[in-house]
């Protein structure tokens, strides 16, 4: 059925349309309506665990997020060991 | 009245703002060239005899000078290059074909060495190039780096689904060559001998849970993108509207100092492009749905990497992490022009399935109000009229909305809608032939070209800047009377200017290209001078 009537698929436009901008909210569609997200709880870790956590994930699983997360450097733990890294 | 009014209507919405298609066009990829997807075409194969199939090019690594030389443009080998096909219309891939490349030198990595030295006790000297004397379609012993790549389909969620690797339906093997890029003339005797080298590595697959075999090549192509890059983004350094009274007329009859149709206005066709190809029967694509299917492609990295401070060929870094997205690319410009500099690279980290986040660009596009804000008093100077705004004010611009995110009934909307954004093709509709295709393709009376699909001739561009000047506010000729149709999207009095035939000045057909696949014709030679 891929020729329905004229009245039809006007009216599935504009209802598409008004589905994709109310789905933000409305009000002009702004995505600043979208649902609040609770704001994350900021993380700290330092940057030889951050390395060796990400490394350590497998390549078809969810990246990790750096939103939130304050990463600590310190000098004398720097994962300089360049062949532990070899996964 | 035809059969396809609201579809050929809407249609013409679909290509949005639009100027270059996906070239840089985020900060962020531009820093990561080889990962860069530029353009994206899906189509019915109007080869002849390949009715039934539909073809998916991938385009990566933009602005290609030919004489790039020695290293020429590799794909990554530590990147994941994939092509994404929704079929049931849930904005999520049900089919993901996967290429992953592999860099090799010849001699186990070694490198071709010359003796060098006394001729008792020559040294063996790697040298430093790619090739080290001619290459043929008879003999690559001259080759100095070889890549090679594999293709696997994803049935399902791409990280998570079933994973089956394609293989080569003469001999079986899952390991596919990817021609050397066309160093010059030297080195591969003539265009000619170019093209019969690079054909040998296209390749008939066996395409899992599919009975009829497809096609693949993987290599450098003559980029087939057409557009006036350069003024385009020196604040539209020209006057965008066709100067002669149609297209190619050379009477000067159009809009006063408008610019005309000149190739050479085309800054990228001294350039080259790397395609990544497909042939597939449609049959294998569609699925359960109503035969149109929705299409994207994207590049991923690992997500960690760290830099190997002692460096060598095989290994200049370790990757290591999830599959982090870098680019993504559906309908062309939507990424370069739609959105706004703040989101290009979260775009490009996106999937369609959580596009309503951009909703405002497309409801309130900002394009329209920059070409305001740049023609506003040239035109009413040139025109002697007192037009207020030149850019629409239907908002929000629910008719690029419903056309970009949900493609459109009876053309290329699938059964279940869900609103983002991808590349639609209706699998069921016949092939046109090149001779006889319209470069306007849907707004052209071609219900085969875009944005049902896209083909390498439609001049997505022009297209794209009249729709979002207001192209369908105005009664459009649509059907085989061309009878005025008002599409009850917006008025008239919403877009002052939105019967103007704007353009780039960038031509484009379908006789540019190949009408054979991959289509992309024969890569540009890196030599000699005046050859590119």
């Amino acid at each position: 059925m891929f020729y329905p009537s004229v009245k039809w698929r006007m009216a599935a436009g504009a209802m598409l349309a008004a589905a994709v901008v109310g789905c933000n909210g409305g009000g002009g569609g702004s995505p600043a309506m979208t649902t609040p997200t609770p704001p994350a709880t900021q993380q700290s870790t330092d940057f030889s665990s951050l390395v060796y956590m990400i490394f350590g994930e497998p390549a078809n699983s969810q990246p990790v997020s750096l939103d939130n997360l304050t990463i600590v450097y310190d000098v004398n733990d720097d994962p300089t060991d360049f062949n532990g890294l070899l996964m | 009245m035809s059969k396809y009014p609201w579809t050929v209507a809407a249609a013409l919405s679909v290509p949005l703002l639009a100027f270059a298609s996906s070239h840089r066009e985020a900060p962020n990829i531009s820093r990561l060239p080889t990962l860069d997807g530029t353009d994206f075409y899906m189509f019915n194969s109007y080869e002849s005899g390949r009715a039934a199939y539909v073809t998916l090019i991938a385009n990566y690594i933009p602005l290609q000078d030919p004489y790039g030389g020695p290293n020429y443009f590799a794909l990554d080998p530590a990147g994941l290059y994939e092509i994404e096909i929704d079929n049931n219309g849930d904005a999520k891939e049900d089919l993901t074909f996967q290429f992953q490349f592999t860099n090799t030198l010849a001699k186990n990595n070694a490198g071709i060495t010359l003796p060098v030295g006394p001729a008792a006790s020559p040294a063996a000297v790697a040298v430093p190039l790619k090739n080290v004397g001619p290459i043929s379609a008879s003999s690559s012993a001259n080759l100095n780096f070889i890549e090679t790549y594999t293709v696997t389909l994803v049935t399902g969620d791409r990280r998570t689904g079933v994973a089956t690797p394609v293989a080569n339906a003469a001999n079986g093997s899952t390991t596919f060559v990817k021609p050397m890029d066309y160093i010059g003339q030297k080195s591969f005797g003539s265009d000619a001998g170019y093209a019969a080298y690079a054909a040998q590595y296209m390749y008939t697959i066996n395409v899992p849970g599919c009975s009829a075999p497809g096609r693949v090549f993987v290599g450098q192509r003559k980029e087939g993108f057409a557009v006036n890059l350069g003024e385009v983004f020196d604040l539209v350094n020209f006057v965008p509207i066709e100067g002669d009274s149609s297209p190619g007329a050379g009477d000067g009859k159009g809009f006063p100092g408008g610019i005309t149709q000149n190739p050479s206005h085309n800054v990228l066709a001294n350039k080259n492009i790397t395609s990544i190809a497909l042939e597939l029967p449609a049959a294998c694509l569609k699925g359960s749905g109503n035969g149109v299917i929705g299409g994207w492609t994207t590049a991923s990295l690992r997500q960690a990497r760290v830099l190997n401070p002692n460096a060598t060929f095989a290994k200049p870094e370790v990757n290591g992490g999830a599959w982090t997205q870098v680019s993504r690319l559906g309908m062309p410009l939507v990424n370069e022009v739609v959105i706004g500099l703040p989101d290009k690279d979260h775009f490009n980290s996106s999937s369609p399935i959580n596009d309503a986040q951009f909703a405002t660009y497309v409801t309130n596009p900002s394009l329209p109000a920059l070409l305001n804000a740049l023609f506003l008093a040239p035109v009413n100077a040139t025109l002697g009229t007192s037009i207020a705004n030149l850019a629409p004010n239907n908002f929000p611009r629910n008719d690029l909305v419903a056309a970009f995110l949900t493609g459109f009934a009876g053309l290329n909307q699938q059964a279940t809608v869900t609103a983002s954004e991808m590349l639609r093709l209706n699998t069921a509709v016949a092939a046109t032939p090149a001779a006889a295709q319209s470069f306007f393709g849907v707004a052209g009376g071609d219900l085969a070209g875009f944005p049902n699909g896209r083909r390498p001739g439609d001049n997505v561009v022009d297209i794209a800047l009249r729709v979002v000047m207001g192209a369908l506010c105005y009664p459009l000729p649509i059907g085989a009377n061309k009878a005025p149709t008002n599409l009850g999207l917006c008025a008239p009095a919403n877009a002052p200017v939105g019967n103007v035939p704007f353009t780039d000045g960038a031509p484009v057909n379908a006789l540019d290209f190949d009408q054979t696949f991959p289509y992309l014709k024969t890569p540009l030679p890196g030599s000699p001078i005046g050859s590119m």
